[in-house]
Order: C-alpha cells, then sequence, then structure tokens
C-alpha cells in the first residue's frame, strides 16, 4: 500500500466515524419522547436518517462494523432486546448498498426514505412475531415513522451541510477498506 | 512477475466485495445470535446496560427540560382553555367531598378503636419514606416500555421498589445503576402486578399489553368486577405494598376487562420511589430453630 491509498484509508475511515458519531447523537435524539394529550410522540426511526445519509465517502466494511455497534448502542440505549435494531440496521444499509440519500434529489429521497421506513416497519413486526412472539403495535409504529418524516427535511439539509452527499474525492477512496 | 502484479491488481475490487460481503453475513448472524441469546437470558450485557442508562440519564436529564416545557404548554393551553368549565366541576365536586371527608374521620375514629379493642394493626403498608425523582426518558417502543429514573445506587435504590407518581402507580424498578435506574412501567407486556377492586376486593393481575391498556388476567369465577371499579395494588406474594392506586376499570369486552391507568395521558416528570423489602419466605430467612432441630417440649413426642 502506498501513501496514497493510506491517506485515502485514513479518509475513508474518518468518514466512517463521522457517520457514527451522527448516528450515537440522532440514537440518543431517538430516547426522547413527548406526551401531549392522548399522543405519544416517540422517535424511534430517528437512526435511519444517518443509515439512508450515511457518508459517501466512508469505507463500506468499516461501515458495516459502525452500524453494528450503532445498533447495539441504540438496543442498550432504549433498554429493547440486543441485536434488535443492529440487526434491522444492518439488513437497511446492505440493502440499500451503503448511504443512498446522497445520490438523489429531494423528492427522490423522501419517496426512497418512505419506501425504506416502511420496509423496517415491516420488519421489525416480522421479527416481534417470530423471536418475541407478540404483535407489534402496527399504529403506533406508523405513527413513529410520519413523525421521523417531518425530521426528514431538516437531516436532509443537515447532511448537504455535512459534506456528507459530496462524491467528489470519494470515487477513488470508496473501494478502500 | 509483472503479469501476476497485474493480476493482483485486477483481483483486488473482487477480494475487497468479498471482504464486505463475509463482514455483512457474519455481523447479521452475530446480531440474531444476539437477539435469540436476549430473549432466553435477560442479564445479556448487562454491565453495558447499567453504563449506557447512567450515561444517558445524564445526557436525557438535560434535555428533558425543554421536552417537558413544550408538554406542559400544550396541558397549560389546554387547562386554560377548560378553566371555567372545570372551576364549575371541581366547586361541585368540593361540595360532594365534604360529606365524604366527614364520614373518612368517622371511619378512621371507629377503625382505630376496633383495632384497640382487638389489638391488631390493619393500617396500610405503604412506607412513609419516599424518594425523589425525575423521570429523564420515556420508552415506548414497540417491545418494551420503561423509564429511565436520575436516581439510583447514589440514593439507595433498589430492584422490586415501587415508583409512583402524583396520579398513582407508575411501575417498579427492575435495573439499578450507580446514578440512574431504569423503572419497568405497567403496560410493559412483561409487567404483572397483583391487584383488586377496591369496591368489591376481588383479586386479579394486571397484566401489561405494550399498549396504553393492561388487562386484568387470572380472574376466578366467582370475582366481582365492575365498570368504573377502582384497582388497587393487593399486596399478594408481598413484592408491593397494598393500597397503591393504579387506575379504573373502563371496558369488559370479549371477557378481556381493560384498565385505564391514572398515570396515562399525563407528562410524568417526578416521581417518588417507595422503598418496600418483600416479604420474605421462612425458607431465605430462617430462624435457628426449625422443625427438625426443634426439642421436644413437656409431654410432646419427640
Amino acid at each position: 500500500m502506498n501513501e496514497k491509498e493510506s491517506a485515502n484509508s485514513l479518509v475513508s475511515f474518518s468518514w466512517t466515524l463521522q457517520g457514527l458519531a451522527f448516528g450515537v447523537v440522532l440514537s440518543i435524539m431517538a430516547l426522547m419522547n413527548l406526551e401531549i394529550g392522548r399522543f405519544h410522540v416517540e422517535f424511534i426511526f430517528l437512526p435511519l436518517l444517518v443509515l439512508y445519509f450515511w457518508p459517501v465517502k466512508a469505507s463500506h466494511s468499516w461501515s458495516l462494523i459502525c452500524i453494528f455497534m450503532l445498533g447495539i448502542f441504540h438496543d442498550i440505549a432504549s433498554n429493547g432486546p440486543i441485536g434488535l435494531w443492529a440487526l434491522v440496521y444492518l439488513i437497511v444499509f446492505v440493502t440499500l448498498g451503503g448511504g443512498l440519500g446522497g445520490k438523489a434529489g429531494f423528492r427522490k429521497s423522501l419517496f426512497w426514505f418512505i419506501l425504506i421506513q416502511a420496509g423496517v416497519i415491516v420488519c421489525v413486526y416480522v421479527i416481534g412475531y417470530v423471536v418475541f412472539a407478540q404483535s407489534v403495535n402496527i399504529l403506533q409504529l406508523l405513527m413513529n415513522g410520519v413523525i421521523v418524516l417531518c425530521v426528514f427535511p431538516l437531516v436532509f439539509w443537515f447532511h448537504i451541510i455535512l459534506g456528507f452527499a459530496n462524491e467528489d474525492d470519494g470515487a477513488s477512496v470508496r473501494g478502500h477498506i | 512477475m509483472n503479469a501476476r502484479n497485474q493480476l493482483q491488481r485486477y483481483n483486488q475490487p473482487q477480494k475487497r466485495r468479498n471482504l464486505r460481503r463475509i463482514i455483512a453475513v457474519w455481523l447479521i448472524f452475530i446480531s440474531l445470535m444476539m437477539l435469540i441469546s436476549d430473549r432466553q437470558q435477560k442479564s445479556m450485557l448487562a454491565s453495558g446496560r447499567l453504563n449506557a442508562d447512567d450515561l444517558s440519564s445524564k445526557v436525557m436529564g438535560v434535555l428533558a427540560y425543554p421536552i417537558r416545557g413544550v408538554e406542559t404548554l400544550f396541558v397549560n393551553w389546554k387547562s386554560r382553555a377548560n378553566a371555567y368549565h372545570e372551576n364549575i366541576l371541581l366547586k361541585e365536586e368540593v361540595i360532594r367531598l365534604r360529606g365524604y371527608e366527614n364520614k373518612a374521620h368517622d371511619l378512621e375514629m371507629r377503625v382505630r378503636r376496633f383495632e384497640e379493642i382487638l389489638d391488631m394493626e390493619t393500617s396500610t403498608e405503604i412506607p412513609a419514606r419516599k424518594i425523589v425523582a425525575r423521570a429523564v426518558s420515556e420508552s415506548k417502543g414497540p417491545f418494551v416500555h420503561s423509564a429511565l429514573l436520575n436516581v439510583g445506587k447514589n440514593k439507595s435504590i433498589r430492584v422490586g421498589y415501587a415508583v409512583m407518581s402524583i396520579d398513582g402507580l407508575y411501575g417498579h424498578v427492575v435495573r439499578v445503576g450507580r446514578v440512574s435506574s431504569r423503572t419497568l412501567l405497567l403496560t410493559d407486556l412483561n409487567s404483572r402486578i397483583s391487584v383488586m377492586s377496591q369496591r368489591s376486593q376481588s383479586r386479579a393481575i394486571l397484566v401489561g399489553q405494550n399498549s396504553d391498556r393492561p388487562v386484568l388476567s387470572y380472574i376466578s369465577a366467582d370475582a366481582d368486577w365492575a365498570v368504573d371499579d377502582r384497582v388497587i395494588t393487593s399486596g399478594d406474594g408481598g413484592v408491593l405494598p397494598r393500597g397503591f392506586v393504579i387506575g379504573t376499570v373502563v371496558d369488559m369486552d370479549n371477557q378481556e376487562i381493560g384498565v385505564k391507568l391514572f398515570t396515562q395521558g399525563h407528562p410524568v416528570d417526578w416521581v417518588w420511589v417507595v422503598p418496600y423489602s418483600p416479604t420474605q419466605t421462612p425458607e431465605s430467612d430462617p430462624i435457628i430453630e426449625t422443625a427438625t432441630t426443634r426439642k421436644p417440649q413437656n409431654g410432646e413426642q419427640p
């Protein structure tokens, strides 16, 4: 490995860590809840946004490991069953083949994100039914999905500011482990 | 040699792709195994959970202020909108309760007199000492309904202690960290509390369903439950004291009795943790003299 390749690997690793840091922040924010009258507002799908807007310059292999760690962190912090969100996040990331949000415009990104959320809701429902033998409240999940859609424009704008979508010098970097 | 290098360089992207696939498959497999293991063994990554609770209680303690502010804004707005109507209702309630107050004082006096005559203690088991805490975050996810409190071992919190809000029983402590503790809410699927009707004293188990409305289960055929019955803890099993108010029976459809919790619909911020030592079985707390070691008394056969 020559110097240029080493530098590229380091850069791609640093982008992966930035994605992880952003994910941890969103995971902590996902623990927030609001009790407004009869409505209980939760943000459990918030960390999905970071998978969707994962830095395109990040190393793919390290990203997989970081996303696994992010899922475990979310499971522990939310007191949920360990491995649930790690599994869901990995499935989403592998299905996406990396972050997708940076490659499309706002409308297209929003459309694909709605599809991914629908997939995640189905995934959580199936896991709940098969592993835990309980049917999850699908209405609650749908409501949580709608709430995260309200936050979508803000995160879309934020990921452009952070440069997660910038592919300029990413093509040569992305391939490195 | 040159051709070999070229071949190696040509194969590198494929190798990387293969490596990624292997990593992805392994991580998905590990996640699945963890999920299945966690289902069997609740103590998995227990120390990690305690540290995460300590960390998130500090962070959420700060974040909770603006969140509770927003909640209070909505509650205040609603209260102000209904202030006139509520004022009339409250005046009527005060008039109605004056009679009950006199009756309660009279009953208290009579019960105390009976206790003196019978030389027995029938007062409530609810301890007077309470530890004030803040519920910094409440998680009502698809699988777990729990709350994080900002007190832990530093305030002598222990597993099993009851957690109350001003409206009624909120849950009980299931995990204690250094500066935080985790409360299992009554609505959680794993929550089982022995309860009774305050009217008929019929017993049941309050079972959480991961929804807003827990149900009564294990009800005997001759039990007398009716809509609007107040549900309180029965103290059976010695896990929780008797007399904590929980909610009211709201529907009795399809052989399921639904309970509306008093804590439902209100933002829960400050809570009381009630220290209570569960009643110990004789086996776990034996005295020196047992049936096998006991010496025969006068006239008794050995």
